[in-house]
């Protein structure tokens, strides 16, 4: 081990010596929000007894961008591109959640057309399966298992490539869009697919062989960090979270949209909610969320993959050549984007770490009044902080990664 | 269902203790019940009682700019669920002293958003286990998310002396 530097052992001593309460055995220690085994941006100051952890302070907000002060100054469309970069594990959910509820707003949400919601349901799971992929691979490395962890990243960045051609940039893509998505399938993408499903079954059934029977990763995870059914719903807790207690909750069956009501997929439970049952729970809705893109491919039929709507939609570019009218309507959209009718609602859709929620006020105007962003990285790093005393300090790192805390989402 | 029965419930609830629901609509099939501050904690108390486990969110509307008094400026909202039912619970509170009883004993997961609420609408919570902010830093001045705050204002955060735990007990801004 290098030896630290003086000026670094003064600064952590002053970050210690500043902890209050630090009384009698304990000691503080600062974990984050830079540190080498820390993941995302998130800062938890430890109170510890020992390795035992006695009080646990999870200190979020540094990735704050002001998102809902933003969407009250933009226009409907314009702030789908702050909602893609909401979680940058998943971008095309958090884009689905605020576009699902804005078209609920609009009036339109029935009227997506069926290849648009096939196309997004494709887009959801995908990103589903690279958020699980990701948030493994992440807990894998935490306890050692950086096999697993490389054979999740190369499964992930196969996956993204996929998505890429399907949607564009990794970070933020510009797919969904309000009315539908951006843009067609390339050609030959179902056969790209069909020839990378398999391989993503094989290295999820590889994963769980190398974690799920290996000793050393069952010790790490089992009994750790437990949540009792009774205790979730009061947390708030969603997703796999509720799931890996025992808790059958899944926005997509509850209150179905993108018509994934025409899917048939198990919703798997947990039964102790600890850090191997939301270990296990993710690893099995790898496996349902490609038993569902299989399904939505399979649904594909020929159709628009946006609706045809001029207050939503700007006039089509041929259009745009030959008619005043649509120059004219497209300078308009461009200055005040969609007009959405006054009222308020309340839409979530099932993200990869719970129910993401959107909560938007319209008074008629360019711009909303109020656009809430229910986050449930916020919801899971408060229960962490209720959750990491009598710990120890080794087991914090997993944790939060088995929460999947993402920065850009809790913070927004 | 039984779900709607209890939400039903909740003026007859209110009227035993001389109190009632001001206003009751619906966002979208979303019920919702405006009821006087003094009412917030016994409807909360009996939403809880009445099976709404899931706590959902808690957030508010600022209506400056719609031209709400001033002592009715915030309209602050608790979300509840139970199974897949949705309901929210309202009240209306003034700028000079947004003041609302806690309930994060009825429901945990409500101290986070007490607490951003605290932070960003600058609305107090009396009887909170940790009322301090959790977005921004300590030294910040001001609650952005209020109508009057400019979107363009800037406040960097300039740190002179020792870091600080970044989190004094109830560090207001």
């Amino acid at each position: 081990m290098t030896k630290a530097r003086s000026s670094d052992v003064q600064r952590s001593q002053r970050l210690v010596m500043d902890l209050p309460e630090a009384a009698g055995d304990s000691l503080g220690l600062v974990m984050g929000p830079s540190h080498p085994v820390m993941r995302g941006s998130t800062r938890i100051v430890l109170e510890v007894e020992g390795e035992a952890i006695a009080a646990a302070d999870v200190q979020v907000g540094l990735l704050h961008r002001g998102f809902e002060k933003e969407a009250e100054a933009s226009p409907y469309d314009q702030t789908l591109l702050l909602a893609e970069r909401l979680n940058y594990i998943s971008p095309l959910l958090s884009a689905a959640g605020y576009a699902l509820t804005v078209e609920r707003l609009l009036d339109v949400d029935d009227k997506i057309p069926l290849r648009a919601r096939r196309l997004r349901v494709i887009a959801c799971e995908l990103s589903r399966i690279a958020d699980h992929l990701t948030c493994i691979g992440a807990t894998a490395l935490a306890l050692g298992a950086s096999n697993a962890f490389f054979l999740l990243m190369d499964a992930r960045s196969r996956l993204w490539r996929l998505l890429e051609a399907m949607a564009g940039p990794r970070l933020g893509p510009p797919y969904i869009r309000l009315g539908g998505v951006s843009r067609e399938l390339p050609d030959d993408w179902v056969a790209g697919f069909r020839a990378l499903s398999p391989a993503l079954r094989q290295t999820v059934w590889r994963v769980d062989r190398m974690l799920g029977e290996n000793p050393m990763f069952r010790e790490r995870t089992q009994g750790v960090a437990s949540l009792e059914k009774e205790a979730i719903a009061r947390w708030g807790l969603t997703g796999p979270m509720a799931r890996a207690s025992g808790v059958l909750c899944d926005v997509r069956k509850d209150a179905p949209y993108f018509g994934y009501e025409d899917f048939d997929f198990d919703i798997p439970l947990g039964q102790v909610g600890d850090n191997w049952d939301r270990y296990q729970v993710r690893i099995e809705e790898l496996r349902q969320s490609l038993h569902i893109v299989d399904q939505a491919i399979g649904r594909l039929s020929p159709g628009p993959v946006l609706i045809d709507d001029p207050r939503i939609v700007p006039p089509h570019p041929d259009v745009r050549q030959t008619q005043v009218w649509a120059q004219a309507a497209l300078q308009s959209f461009a200055t005040h984007g969609p007009q959405v009718p006054p009222g308020e609602v309340y839409r979530a859709v099932e993200a990869a770490n719970g129910e993401l929620g959107f909560f938007i006020v319209s008074d008629g105007g360019p711009h909303p009044v109020k656009c809430r962003v229910r986050a449930p990285s916020f919801v899971n790093a408060a229960a962490l902080a209720h959750v990491l005393p009598g710990h120890f300090v080794a087991d914090v790192v997993p944790t939060y990664c088995l929460f999947n805390i993402v920065g850009g989402e809790c913070d927004r | 269902m039984t779900s709607t029965v209890d939400w039903d419930d909740l003026d007859r609830v209110l009227r035993g203790l001389g109190l009632s629901v001001l206003q009751q609509g619906h966002a979208f099939g979303l019920p919702w019940a405006l009821v006087p501050p003094a009412a917030w904690l016994p409807s909360a108390t009996f939403l809880s009682d009445a099976a709404f486990t899931l706590f959902v969110d808690i957030t508010a509307v600022d209506l400056h700019r719609a031209g709400a008094p001033a002592a009715e400026r915030f309209v602050v909202q608790l979300m509840l669920g139970k199974a897949a039912t949705r309901v929210m619970l309202r009240v209306r509170l003034g700028v000079s002293e947004p003041v609302l009883p806690s309930v994060a004993a009825l429901w945990p997961g409500a101290t986070w958003f007490e607490r951003e609420l605290f932070d960003m609408y600058g609305v107090r919570f009396t009887s909170h286990p940790d009322l301090r902010r959790i977005l921004l830093y300590p030294e910040f001045v001001g609650h952005p998310l209020r109508k009057d705050y400019a979107k363009l204002h800037r406040q960097p955060l300039v740190r002179v002396g020792p870091l600080s735990r970044g989190s004094g007990k109830g560090g207001a801004g």
